[in-house]
């Protein structure tokens, strides 16, 4: 049987789960080994460890009242909560705890979409509605509104949003936290708020205007444990006229400087309203003379530029991206975007892919990287079985933010290429993705293991990686919940002022200490100091 | 009928540890592919990868025991949110699959909510066949019971 959570006496714990039983009823809660396995994290960098974060037990109400039901019982006993929308997320932590013994509260249950209007291009959800559901929601009642969807996309609206995940369409939409507006929480206490204008009992403009009047709360709610979100308003993006999705190619090391300074110049002037992706194909695989260059951690551009020429010329960067609208705006925008890359010699354009909407169910099923046209995908996956590949058993994200300067991006990918090598590891391919116009995302994969010696191996690289790049002015934007103290020591400005303010919260809010102790290292009052 | 406890005994014991990782523990306790091919039901259905090796023969010996057979090409998600998802949540449905590794494990941890657990795996040659079966006594942890959407507020 799973242990009870530490702090509480097992009599009390079995007494909760009496409690929690009649709140939800006997099929929703459980128990047992094999249920509460569900929830393990299965690419855990503890796996089998003493250490490795395992539930106790899940509870998973169907309704807001369940939720405060539970959290009541909660308060009553000292028990720690650890909400999950989906839980898929496997690379930051899946449906896996911060705290061992905690109980996973599972809200997929709640996976009503409660509102669409295409009029205003806004949804309503609940924690368990997945991209898929709501992906198949519109298609099925023919409104011509997209979401923006994560990959892969079979994560939840929620949950991806208060981890402030991203996806590839318009601005205005791929920022899933920043396009949310207006949520619904029960807080530790079993109070029950609704932000921004939702807090006017009549309010027409809801999941119209994010921010109502007073301060504007909601972004605590983020990569936190402050309540439990239980609903969240989104902006829809409306169905464009066209898209045409495009390559641009520039063939020296050092040419992705103004590459990369040229498209975030079109991204910040709304000319591009994509994602962008800057990699450097040539920079994928296993040839030996690469492993040789990404592991020395300085190679000169002649020396790169010598190896793309043996490579039979290839360019060495590519940067892909959509255009949305009307046909006539995005021809003049691709062709203000070619002029404006024009100077770099060696320069390729490519356009790999147009289409008009509506699409049938065929076009869709033909669309090669769905998730920019807002369509759910599992392809992210077929990495998995890649001819070649080396037996996975898991990975995590470790995921460093950068600005939006090729110089930076290279001196990244010096560094970390150079900290895999010195460890033994395979150097991670590296690109840049603008989810925000401003910074650029860096995913590094790091593998994980099911066994000790070799995940020793993986936690020593990641916090060599995490520390070295915050050195480097590269703090990550996220991070595995294993990791999460370690992240939050890289933001400590001011002799730990943001934690101390974070606590502070925490204490103000949840007195009990209850919803996910230690999540993004904030821990209650009780549990301080124990950072378990 | 199979309770939800002797279920969990036999068939999830298996499926949790593939979906935890002990895949090679698990399939030394799997049941043979003789032991779950399927019979014609209503309630079982084979869905196939058209570009993994040996699709063809798969669907072929699927359809001579009068299986509905379901083609897709890579990506699985479609065909999860049109036909496996409402299946699933309609009652209790063998499933049995000739994909990618990565399809299994992708269809496998999405049926897992809704009590289908993985009962037969055999990898061949780039492609992996495999079972997935729920029981109607058997509500998974992650599983939602009902649609409970609304109309469309369009």
């Amino acid at each position: 049987m799973p242990k009870p959570p530490p702090g509480v006496a097992e009599r009390d714990f079995q007494a909760a789960l009496r409690e929690l039983e009649s709140v939800v009823g006997r099929e929703w809660l459980f128990a047992t080994d094999e249920d509460v396995l569900l929830y393990r994290d299965g690419y855990s960098p503890l796996w089998g460890e003493a250490e490795e974060r395992l539930a106790s037990a899940a509870v998973a109400p169907s309704s807001v009242e369940q939720v405060q039901g539970i959290v009541k019982i909660a308060n009553q006993y000292g028990l720690p909560l650890y909400p999950i929308s989906t839980g898929r997320n496997l690379t930051y932590g899946g449906a896996a705890p911060a705290y061992s013994g905690s109980v996973v509260v599972d809200l997929k249950r709640m996976n009503r979409i409660l509102d669409v209007s295409a009029r205003d291009k806004t949804c309503l959800v609940e924690p368990g509605v997945s991209y898929f559901d709501l992906y198949r929601h519109l298609r099925t009642n023919k409104i011509p509104l997209w979401i923006d969807t994560a990959d892969p996309g079979w994560g939840g609206l929620i949950g991806n949003a208060l981890d402030r995940g991203g996806g590839y369409t318009d601005i205005e939409f791929r920022d899933h936290f920043d396009a949310h507006c207006g949520m619904e929480v029960v807080l530790p206490t079993g109070e029950l708020v609704r932000t921004g204008m939702g807090a006017s009992p009549q309010a027409k403009t809801s999941q119209l205007f994010k921010y109502g009047l007073g301060p504007w709360v909601d972004g605590i709610f983020s990569q936190s444990n402050f309540g439990i979100v239980t609903k969240m308003g989104f902006w829809l993006m409306e169905e464009p006229e066209a898209a045409l999705q495009v390559s641009v190619t520039v063939p020296k090391r050092r040419d992705v400087v103004p590459l990369v300074d040229t498209l975030h110049s079109l991204m910040c002037a709304h000319t591009v309203p994509s994602q962008v992706t800057v990699a450097s194909p040539l920079m994928a695989g296993n040839n030996a003379e690469l492993v040789r260059l990404r592991g020395s951690g300085g190679a000169s551009d002649a020396d790169w530029d010598r190896f793309a020429a043996s490579a039979g010329g290839a360019p060495f960067w590519a940067a892909s991206f959509v255009y949305y609208g009307p046909s006539k705006v995005i021809a003049a925008q691709w062709e203000h975007t070619k002029e404006r890359l024009s100077s770099i010699a060696g320069v390729g354009f490519r356009e790999t892919a147009s289409y008009t909407f509506p699409l049938t169910d065929e076009q869709v099923e033909a669309v090669a990287d769905k998730a920019r046209y807002g369509i759910p995908s599992l392809n992210l996956f077929g990495s998995r079985t890649a001819p070649g590949a080396p037996p996975l058993e898991g990975h995590i994200d470790f995921s460093p933010m950068i600005p939006p300067h090729g110089e930076e991006l290279i001196a990244l990918s010096d560094y970390t290429g150079k900290v895999y090598a010195d460890q033994g590891f395979a150097p991670s391919f590296v690109a840049g993705m603008m989810f925000h116009p401003r910074t650029m995302i860096c995913f590094h994969a790091v593998p994980t293991f099911r066994n000790a010696a070799d995940n020793a191996r993986t936690r020593k690289l990641f916090e060599t990686l995490v520390r070295g790049c915050a050195e480097r002015g590269w703090p990550i934007y996220r991070i595995h919940p294993v990791f999460q103290k370690l992240g939050m020591e890289m933001f400590a400005w001011g002799n730990g002022s943001l934690q101390r303010l974070h606590e502070t919260l925490k204490d103000a809010i949840d007195p009990n200490g209850i919803v996910s102790p230690g999540r993004y290292d904030i821990w209650p009052r009780r549990l301080r100091g124990t950072r378990a | 009928m199979v309770d939800r406890r002797s279920f969990i005994t036999s068939a999830v014991a298996f499926a949790t540890a593939v979906a935890v990782g002990n895949e090679t523990e698990a399939r030394s306790k799997a049941s043979t592919p003789a032991d779950t091919v399927l019979a014609p039901a209503e309630s079982a259905l084979a869905i196939v990868d058209c570009d993994a090796s040996g699709c063809e023969a798969f669907a072929a010996a699927a359809r001579s025991r009068g299986v509905r057979v379901l083609e897709f090409s890579a990506d699985v998600a479609t065909l999860w949110m049109r036909e496996l998802e409402p299946r699933l949540r309609s009652g209790a449905v063998v499933i049995e699959g000739h994909t990618s590794a990565a399809t299994q494990f992708c269809l496998e941890f999405l049926a897992r909510d809704y009590g289908a657990r993985l009962v037969h795996r055999a990898e061949a040659a780039a492609a992996v066949t495999w079972t997935l079966s729920s029981s109607p006594a058997r509500r998974a942890a992650l599983a939602p019971i009902e649609s409970r959407r609304s109309q469309s507020h369009a």
